[in-house]
C-alpha cells in the first residue's frame, strides 16, 4: 500500500497532494481544514483500523478550550455524523456523494442528486489505496451543516450559569426533507429538524425572513428561542451554493432538575429517554410539555446519596427495556413492562470484586462513564475510569469481560484525582458489526478489544506531545469521544477539536 | 409567514378569481413548486386542498389535486400528514361518488402504492390511512388490483419500522370493514395475529381494540372468533406488559361487545378479575374505571339472552368481591377511579344487593383517606339514592360532608360546594333548614377566609334558592345573609353579603328586596366607613334597581347615588360607581 | 359583578371625567381596563411595548406624588415578593379578593426569578394606574436595573420583546417606587429591614429615593436588610444592606409609636413569620419559591380595626411548563 499517495475520488480539479495545496484548500472551506492523516502503519496492522480523516471544527491556528468536541453521534444510516462541542455548536458531517446507492436506505435520490453533484467534496481521503477506494466507493465526510444549538444561560431559581456544552446527541429516523436530531446540554433538550434549502437569493432572503417571523411567532409562549442557523457552504470558484437550515422543532425543557447526562431515543420510534443524576424521565418527541418521570433515585434525605445516574440507554429493539449505569460500577436494566415506574431494576450488572480491592480512589474510578447495548441487544458494555465492562444480558452475574484499557495510569491516581483528570468521562462503544469494542483513553490512544478472544490492540491517533509533568503520559491529550458507524467498519473519535475518522481494513 | 399563511387560507377565493383553468394550469404547479414551507402554512394548505375539487373544475379533474397532496403527505410534521390523509380520502370519495372510477383506478391507487413503497417512513404511514377508501372504490371486477392492495398492506404490516406498523395496526380495522369477508379471515386475521404477536409493546396494545372491532365485523365467522380472537384476547389480557394489560381493561366493554356474551362470561370476565388484581396500579385503576361499564354491558347483552341469569349473577358476585379489595387498594388513585362509577351499579343490580353490599362499600368509600375519593363517591349518590332512597345514606353522608367542607386545602372545600346542588336534588329541602347541619353550612361557607370559596358559596345559594323556591329562601337565606352583614367587623365579609344580595335578588320576591335589602343599602353600606363597601353598594344598587319599582328607584336610589356621585364622596373609586350605576339606571327607564 | 358597561353613552350626569388623575399622559380608564383583562382573566398576553411605555409614564405620575413612607389605612391586605410567579399572583387574588374590591399593599421583589415577571409586574402596575387609593406598591430590591440584569427579567423582558426596551422603561419606573408605607401610623411596611443610619420615620422621608438603589446608605439597607436573633447590627451575608436584632427593632418602634414592622424579602416556609417578639414580621407571598423550595405563601389581611388574618395559600396549578409526572401519560398508552 502506498501511502503517500494520497487522492481525492472526485475532485478532478483538486490537487491530489493536500499537503501542497493546504491554503487553497482553507480558502475554498473556511470551515473544513484538511489534514494528512499520518497515524503510525504499525497501528494499523495491530488493530485493524486506519485513520483516513481529520476535521478541526474550527478554523482556528490554536485549539480553544470552547471548541473541544463533547459528543459524536452517527445517524442510523451513516450518512451522518453529528459533532457537538462544549461552545454548543453542532456540525453535521455529511458521506461524500459517491458512496450513494449502496448503503443509503433513506436518501430520495431525485431530490438531492442535483443539490450533491454541484457540491464537492471537500475532504480528501488519505492513506487508502487505489483498490480499497474502488472496493468500497468514497470514505470521505465533508461539514453539511453547522448550528448553534445551545446558548449559554442562567437558571434564575437556582441562580446557577448553565453551560452550553452539547451532553449528547441522538438522531431520529428522518423524513422527506428534514434530518432531525436531538441534542441536550445541562438542562434543555431540543429537537433539530435540518433542511436543505434551495440556492437561490430569494431563498435565503426568505429563510432570514421566516427567521423573524418565527421569532415574533414564540414571543409568548415563554420558551426561550433558538434561533434559526443557516450554513451557507460556498464554493469559492461556483455560483452554486448551498444552504442547510437547521431550527428548533421542540423543546423539552423544565423537567431535570439535575444535570441531564444523557438522551436516548427508543426503538419505538416516537419516545426517548433523558436522565439526570437522580431521575430518568420519558418524553414522547412530539408533546414537549410533558415528562413522564419513570425512575426516580432521589432519597428522602440528601445526607443519605450515595450513589447517582450517569447514562441511560434504550435497548435497541426492545422498546420496553432500558439500561442505566451508575456511580458505583452498577448497570441496571430497566423493564417497563413490568411496572409503570422503574425505581426498582429488573436486573442489576454487578462486579463481584468491586468490594473486595478497595482503596481510596476505587469508589470513583468504579463509576460508569457510559453504557451501551450492543447492536443486537444481547451485550451490555460499560466504562469505568480504568476498564471497559462487558456483560451477557442473560448473565447478570458478573462480566464476561473486564478489559484494563491502561492499566500503566494505575501508580498515577494521585496525581490524576488532584488534577481533576480522575473525573474523565470516556465513552464506549461496540463496533458496527458487534464484534469489537474500543474506547478512548490517554495520549490521544484508541483502545480497542475484541470480543472473540479479549485481545486488546492500542492505537495512537497522534504522536509527537510535548513533555509533561507526568513525563509518561500525557492525560491532557485524551480521547473521550467515540463512536461506531452503524452499519460499516468506521468509527469516529474525537481528541481536543479534532474528529478523526478510521476505518478497518 | 402569517402572510403566507393568510394567502393559503384564501386559496379559494384566489382560485375563483383565476378560474379553475389557471387554477390547474398555474396555481397548482406553483404551489407545488414552493411546497418547502413552514408547518403551519403546509397544515393550512393540506386543509384548503380537501375543499378544492369544485376550484379546479369539479370531480373531473380532481385528480389535479393529488400530487400536491402526495407530497404532503410525505412530509415529517405528523399533523400536516394526517390533514393531507384526510383530505386525500374526502377527493377520493367525491371522484367515486362522481362516477370517476377510471381516475381513481388511474391516479389514486397508484398513489397509495407509491406512498406505501416509500423510502421515508413518512409516507408509508400515510398510505396506511388510505387503503380502506382506495379498496373501497375499486370496481368488483378488479379482483388483480385489490389483490395488489391487499398484499401491500400484508407488507406494511411487516414494516421495519414501529411507527408503520403501529399505524397500520390503528388502520387495520377500517381496513376491515371493507374488505371482502373472506380476506378478512384468509389475510386480515393473519395480519392481526402477527400484530398481536409483536416485539413492540407500543404495537401490540393496538391490538386489543382491532380484536374488539374484527370480532365484531358480523360476517366473521365463529370458528375464526374462537380460533384466532378469543385465545388472542385470552394472550392480550395476561401480557407481560403492563401497558397492554391497561389496554385490555380500558378496552373491556368494546371487547365484550365483539366477542358476545358467552365469551364475555367465559373468558373475558376471568381476565377481567386477574386485572383488578394486577400487580401495577395503573392497570387496576384501569380497571377500576370500567366496572360499572363493564357490569352494564354484561347485563345488556344478558337480555339478548335466555336463561342465564344465573351464569350472570355469580359474575357479578365475582365482580363485587374484586370490587371490594379495589376499595382497599393501596392507590388511591385506584380507590378514586372505583369511587367514580362503582355506585352505577346499583340501578343494575337492583335494591337488595345494594342495600346488603353495595351500601357497605359507599360507606367506606366515604371514609376515605384521600379526599378525591370522597368527592367521587358524593359525586355518584344520586345513583345509590335512587336504588335504596336517601334516608338511608344520609345520617353517613353528612359527617364526610362536613369534614370535606371543613378540609385545609382550600380546592377541596371548593369541590365540596360545588357538590352541593347535587346534594341537595337527592336529600330536599327538609336538610337544607337553617337548624340542620348542611343548611348552616351553607351559610357558613359564605364566611370562608378563601374569597373565591365565598364566591361559591353565593352562587350554591342562589342555585338552592332556584331549587327549594323563595319562601326557603326567606326564612333560611335571607336572614343569615342580612345578619352577616351586620355583625361582620371585617369589611370582606360586609362585601359578601353585598354580593348575596346582588346574586339573590332575581330569585326572591320585589317587596324581600324593597323590604330587606334596600334599607340595608341605602342606609348603611352606602355610609359605610370603608370606601370599598360604599362603591360595592353603588354596585349592587345598579344591579338590584331592576327587581323594585320604579318609584323606590327614583325615590331612593337615585338620590343615595347621586349623594356618592356629585363629588359628594372623599373617594373618587365611589363616586367613580355611582356614577357609572346612575349611567346603567338611567337606560332602565 | 364587576362587570362595568361602558357602552351606554350619558348626557344626563356629568360625574368626574373618566381619567381619574389629571396628569400630562392621557390613559383612559377603559385602556387600562382592557389591559387588565387581558392578562389577569383573558390569555395573560404580555402588553404591547409601547402600551408598556404609556403605562409607565403614567405609573410614574402617581409614584412621583407618593412619599416615601406613604400613608395607607385600613383595611388593607399586606402581601410579599411576588418574584415573576404571576399564576401564583392570579391564585393570591382568587384567596384575598380582587382588586378593587379588597384593598393591597405590596412589599416589593414582583420580578426575577420566576418565569413571569413581565406579567406580574405590568399587572400590578395596571392595577395601580386604575384604582390608585386601593393599591399601594413599594420598591423591593429586585426592581433595580443592576440586579434585574442578573436574575432574570433583563433576559425576560429581551425573550419576550426582542429587545431590552421594556426592561428599560420599567426599572426606569422603579426609581420612582415608594419606599415603605405606613399604615394607620402604626405598622410601618417595607421591603427589607430597618438601617443604621436611620432612627425616626422623618429620617426617612426626607431620602432623596429617585434613583438606582445604591450600594449601600440608608436607601439600600431599606432593601436589604434582614432582622436577625442576634441583638445589634450584624453584616449581612446578602453583601447588602444589615442584620438587625431585638433590641433595634424594639427601640425603632418605641421612637416612632409604632406596633409592628411589616416587611418581606426573605423565604418563610409558612409564608409568614413572627420574630423580634412580635415586634417584626415577615410576609412572603410566592408559594414553592422558584418552583421548587416547597414553601407556603402567606398574605396578611387587617381588617378596619387593624386586627389581622394570616392566609396562606399554595401554588396555582402550574401550566405551560414542562410537567413530570409520576402517572402514566397518555402518550404512553
Amino acid at each position: 500500500m502506498n501511502f503517500d499517495n494520497c487522492f481525492s475520488n472526485v475532485g478532478s480539479d483538486w490537487d491530489h497532494n493536500p499537503r501542497n495545496n493546504r491554503d487553497d484548500l482553507t480558502r475554498i472551506n473556511g470551515y473544513v481544514e484538511l489534514e494528512n492523516g499520518s497515524s503510525e502503519r504499525v497501528d494499523q496492522e495491530t488493530t485493524g483500523f486506519y485513520f483516513f480523516q481529520k476535521f478541526p471544527l474550527q478554523n482556528f491556528e490554536s485549539e480553544r478550550d470552547c471548541d473541544f468536541i463533547t459528543s459524536l453521534a452517527f445517524d442510523p444510516t451513516g450518512e451522518f455524523l453529528a459533532v457537538g462541542d462544549k461552545s454548543g455548536r453542532v456540525a453535521v458531517l455529511k458521506r461524500n456523494i459517491k458512496s450513494h446507492g449502496t448503503r443509503n436506505n433513506y436518501t430520495d435520490g431525485s431530490s438531492f442528486t442535483n443539490f450533491e453533484q454541484r457540491m464537492e467534496p471537500k475532504v480528501l481521503i488519505d492513506n487508502v489505496s487505489q483498490e480499497e477506494q474502488h472496493a468500497d466507493g468514497s470514505l470521505g465526510y465533508y461539514l453539511w451543516a453547522d448550528f448553534q444549538s445551545h446558548e449559554p444561560e442562567f437558571d434564575y431559581l437556582k441562580s446557577l450559569e448553565i453551560e452550553e456544552k452539547i451532553n449528547e446527541i441522538q438522531w431520529c429516523r428522518p423524513s422527506a426533507m428534514n434530518q432531525l436530531l436531538l441534542t441536550t446540554n445541562d438542562k434543555t433538550i431540543k429537537l433539530w429538524k435540518l433542511r436543505e434549502k434551495s440556492l437561490n437569493v430569494a431563498a435565503s432572503y426568505r429563510s432570514s425572513e421566516s427567521h423573524l417571523e418565527n421569532f415574533s411567532d414564540n414571543i409568548w409562549n415563554g420558551t426561550r428561542l433558538s434561533p434559526v442557523s443557516c450554513f451557507t457552504n460556498k464554493r469559492g470558484d461556483s455560483r452554486r451554493t448551498c444552504t442547510v437550515i437547521a431550527r428548533t422543532k421542540n423543546i423539552y425543557c423544565n423537567a431535570h432538575a439535575y444535570h441531564i447526562n444523557s438522551i436516548s431515543l427508543n426503538s419505538d420510534g416516537e419516545t426517548f429517554l433523558s436522565s439526570d443524576d437522580l431521575r430518568i424521565n420519558i418524553w414522547n418527541l412530539e408533546i414537549p410539555l410533558k415528562a413522564f418521570n419513570v425512575v426516580d433515585i432521589k432519597p428522602e434525605a440528601m445526607e443519605d446519596l450515595n450513589e447517582v445516574i450517569t447514562s441511560a440507554k434504550c435497548h435497541p429493539c426492545h422498546c420496553h427495556l432500558f439500561i442505566h449505569s451508575s456511580s458505583k460500577g452498577i448497570v441496571r436494566l430497566c423493564d417497563l413492562r413490568s411496572s409503570a415506574l422503574c425505581d426498582r431494576s429488573a436486573l442489576d450488572f454487578e462486579q463481584p470484586d468491586l468490594a473486595t480491592n478497595s482503596s481510596f480512589f476505587s469508589e470513583i474510578i468504579s463509576s460508569i462513564s457510559d453504557v451501551r447495548f450492543s447492536p443486537s441487544g444481547e451485550y451490555i458494555l460499560a466504562r469505568d475510569y480504568m476498564h471497559l465492562l462487558l456483560w451477557d444480558i442473560r448473565m447478570s452475574n458478573e462480566p464476561l469481560l473486564k478489559v484494563p484499557v491502561h492499566d500503566y495510569i494505575r501508580s498515577y491516581l494521585c496525581e490524576l484525582y488532584e488534577n481533576d483528570f480522575i473525573f474523565d468521562k470516556f465513552r464506549c462503544s461496540f463496533s458496527h458489526d458487534g464484534k469489537l469494542l474500543f474506547t478512548g483513553s490517554y495520549d490521544n490512544k484508541v483502545v480497542f478489544c475484541n470480543t472473540m478472544n479479549g485481545a486488546t490492540m492500542n492505537h495512537s491517533i497522534e504522536k509527537g506531545f510535548t513533555r509533561n509533568s507526568f513525563g509518561v503520559f500525557h492525560p491532557s491529550q485524551k480521547i473521550l469521544e467515540v463512536a461506531s458507524h452503524p452499519l460499516e467498519n468506521v468509527i469516529a473519535t474525537a481528541a481536543g477539536a479534532y474528529v478523526y475518522l478510521h476505518r478497518g481494513y | 409567514m402569517q402572510l403566507r399563511l393568510n394567502s393559503i387560507k384564501r386559496l379559494g377565493t384566489i382560485a375563483t378569481a383565476l378560474g379553475p383553468e389557471r387554477t390547474r394550469s398555474e396555481l397548482l404547479p406553483f404551489l407545488n413548486e414552493n411546497i418547502d414551507d413552514e408547518d403551519e402554512v403546509l397544515l393550512a394548505l393540506a386543509e384548503q386542498l380537501g375543499n378544492f375539487i369544485d376550484s379546479v373544475g369539479g370531480p373531473k379533474y380532481a385528480f389535479c389535486l393529488l400530487d400536491l397532496l402526495e407530497t404532503l403527505a410525505a412530509v415529517e410534521e405528523t399533523v400536516v400528514r394526517e390533514k393531507a390523509v384526510e383530505s386525500l380520502n374526502k377527493i377520493v370519495d367525491v371522484m367515486a361518488e362522481a362516477g370517476q372510477t377510471d381516475d381513481v383506478l388511474k391516479y389514486f391507487v397508484p398513489l397509495v402504492k407509491r406512498l406505501a413503497k416509500g423510502d421515508w417512513f413518512t409516507s408509508r404511514i400515510s398510505a396506511t390511512g388510505l387503503f380502506h377508501s382506495a379498496y373501497r372504490h375499486i370496481p368488483r371486477n378488479n379482483q388483480t388490483l385489490k389483490d395488489e392492495l391487499r398484499n401491500l398492506f400484508k407488507e406494511l404490516a411487516q414494516d421495519e419500522t414501529p411507527m408503520v406498523r403501529r399505524a397500520l395496526a390503528s388502520k387495520l380495522s377500517k381496513f376491515a370493514s371493507v374488505v371482502e369477508v373472506k380476506y378478512v379471515e384468509d389475510e386480515l386475521i393473519p395480519i392481526f395475529v402477527r400484530l398481536a404477536g409483536d416485539e413492540q409493546d407500543s404495537v401490540r396494545l393496538l391490538a386489543v381494540e382491532n380484536c374488539a372491532v374484527l370480532a365484531k365485523l358480523s360476517p366473521v365467522k365463529s370458528e375464526v372468533r374462537e380460533e384466532y380472537l378469543i385465545p388472542i384476547a385470552r394472550e392480550l389480557a395476561a401480557d407481560k406488559s403492563w401497558r397492554v394489560r391497561f389496554m385490555f381493561a380500558d378496552k373491556i366493554c368494546e371487547l365484550a361487545e365483539g366477542l358476545g356474551f358467552d365469551a364475555t362470561v367465559k373468558e373475558l370476565a376471568p381476565s377481567f378479575y386477574k386485572l383488578m388484581e394486577d400487580c401495577e396500579a395503573e392497570v387496576r385503576t384501569a380497571a377500576a374505571f370500567k366496572i360499572a361499564s363493564f357490569f352494564e354491558t354484561i347485563s345488556r347483552l344478558d337480555e339478548n339472552m335466555t336463561d342465564s341469569s344465573s351464569v350472570v349473577s355469580e359474575v357479578f358476585e365475582k365482580l363485587y368481591s374484586y370490587s371490594r379489595d379495589l376499595s382497599l387498594d393501596d392507590s388511591p388513585f385506584v380507590r378514586s377511579a372505583l369511587a367514580s362509577n362503582i355506585m352505577s351499579v346499583a340501578p343494575i343490580v337492583g335494591p337488595e344487593i345494594t342495600r346488603d353490599t353495595l351500601l357497605r362499600m359507599f360507606l367506606k368509600l366515604l371514609q376515605d383517606d384521600f379526599s378525591e375519593v370522597r368527592l367521587n363517591i358524593i359525586g355518584s349518590l344520586e345513583k345509590v339514592s335512587q336504588v335504596i332512597g336517601i334516608e338511608k345514606l344520609a345520617s353517613d353522608l353528612l359527617p364526610s360532608i362536613v369534614e370535606l367542607s371543613e378540609d385545609r386545602n382550600w380546592r377541596i372545600r371548593y369541590a365540596a360546594i360545588e357538590l352541593t346542588p347535587t346534594l341537595a336534588r337527592q336529600l330536599g329541602k327538609s336538610y337544607f333548614e337553617s337548624d340542620k347541619k348542611l343548611g348552616m353550612l351553607c351559610v357558613q361557607w359564605l364566611s370562608d377566609t378563601v374569597y373565591s370559596v365565598r364566591e361559591l358559596a353565593i352562587k350554591n345559594l342562589t342555585s338552592l334558592t332556584e331549587l327549594f323556591g323563595e319562601e326557603w329562601a326567606i326564612e333560611h337565606v335571607l336572614p343569615a345573609i342580612v345578619a352577616l352583614y351586620k355583625n361582620s367587623k371585617n369589611y370582606l365579609y360586609r362585601m359578601t353579603a353585598l354580593h348575596a344580595m346582588s346574586s339573590l335578588s332575581s330569585k326572591v320576591p320585589q317587596e324581600v328586596v324593597e323590604q330587606l335589602f334596600l334599607p340595608l343599602l341605602v342606609e348603611q353600606a352606602c355610609r359605610d366607613s370603608v370606601a370599598n363597601i360604599r362603591f360595592v353598594a353603588a354596585k349592587t344598587l345598579q344591579d338590584v334597581a331592576q327587581y323594585i319599582k320604579k318609584e323606590t328607584r327614583s325615590n331612593l336610589i337615585i338620590p343615595c347615588l347621586e349623594k356618592l356621585n356629585n363629588n359628594m364622596d372623599e373617594d373618587s373609586d365611589v363616586r367613580y360607581y355611582a356614577n357609572q350605576a346612575l349611567i346603567a339606571l338611567q337606560s332602565l327607564v | 359583578m364587576t362587570t362595568l358597561d361602558y357602552s351606554i353613552p350619558s348626557n344626563t350626569f356629568t360625574g368626574p371625567p373618566s381619567t381619574l388623575h389629571t396628569g400630562t399622559i392621557k390613559l383612559e380608564n377603559e385602556e387600562v381596563e382592557r389591559y387588565l383583562s387581558q392578562l389577569l382573566t383573558e390569555s395573560c398576553k404580555p402588553l404591547a411595548e409601547e402600551e408598556v411605555k404609556k403605562l409607565c409614564d403614567k405609573a410614574r405620575e402617581f409614584f412621583i406624588e407618593e412619599s416615601n413612607v406613604q400613608p395607607v389605612s385600613c383595611p388593607v391586605t399586606v402581601c410579599g415578593d411576588i418574584h415573576g410567579q404571576f399564576h401564583d399572583l392570579l391564585e393570591l387574588f382568587k384567596i384575598g379578593g380582587n382588586c378593587p374590591e379588597t384593598n393591597y399593599l405590596f412589599l416589593g421583589d414582583y420580578v426575577d426569578r420566576g418565569y413571569y415577571s413581565v406579567e406580574a409586574v405590568t399587572a400590578l402596575v395596571c392595577l395601580k394606574i386604575r384604582y390608585p387609593h386601593r393599591i399601594t406598591i413599594l420598591r423591593g430590591n429586585h426592581e433595580s436595573r443592576q440586579i434585574t440584569q442578573v436574575y432574570g427579567f433583563y433576559d425576560e423582558c429581551l425573550r419576550k420583546y426582542g429587545n431590552a426596551n421594556v426592561w428599560k422603561y420599567f426599572t426606569d419606573l422603579f426609581d420612582y417606587m415608594p419606599l415603605t408605607a405606613l399604615i394607620e401610623g402604626t405598622i410601618f411596611c417595607l421591603h427589607g429591614g430597618l438601617s443604621p443610619s436611620i432612627d425616626t420615620l422623618d429620617q426617612v422621608r426626607a431620602l432623596d429615593r429617585v434613583q438606582e438603589v445604591p450600594h449601600e446608605g440608608p436607601m439600600c439597607d431599606l432593601l436589604w436588610s434582614d432582622p436577625d436573633d442576634r441583638c445589634g447590627w450584624g453584616i449581612s451575608p446578602r453583601g447588602a444592606g444589615y442584620t438587625f436584632g431585638q433590641d433595634i427593632s424594639e427601640q425603632f418602634n418605641r421612637t416612632n409609636n409604632l406596633a409592628l414592622i411589616a416587611r418581606a424579602h426573605q423565604l418563610v416556609m409558612e409564608g409568614y413569620n413572627w420574630c423580634h417578639s412580635q415586634n417584626v414580621v415577615t410576609i412572603f407571598s410566592a408559594p414553592n419559591y422558584c418552583y421548587r423550595c416547597g414553601n407556603q405563601a402567606g398574605i396578611m389581611e387587617l381588617d378596619e380595626y387593624q386586627q389581622y388574618t394570616f392566609l396562606q395559600f399554595d401554588p396555582a396549578p402550574r401550566r405551560g411548563e414542562a410537567q413530570v409526572t409520576r402517572r402514566t401519560p397518555d402518550y404512553f398508552l
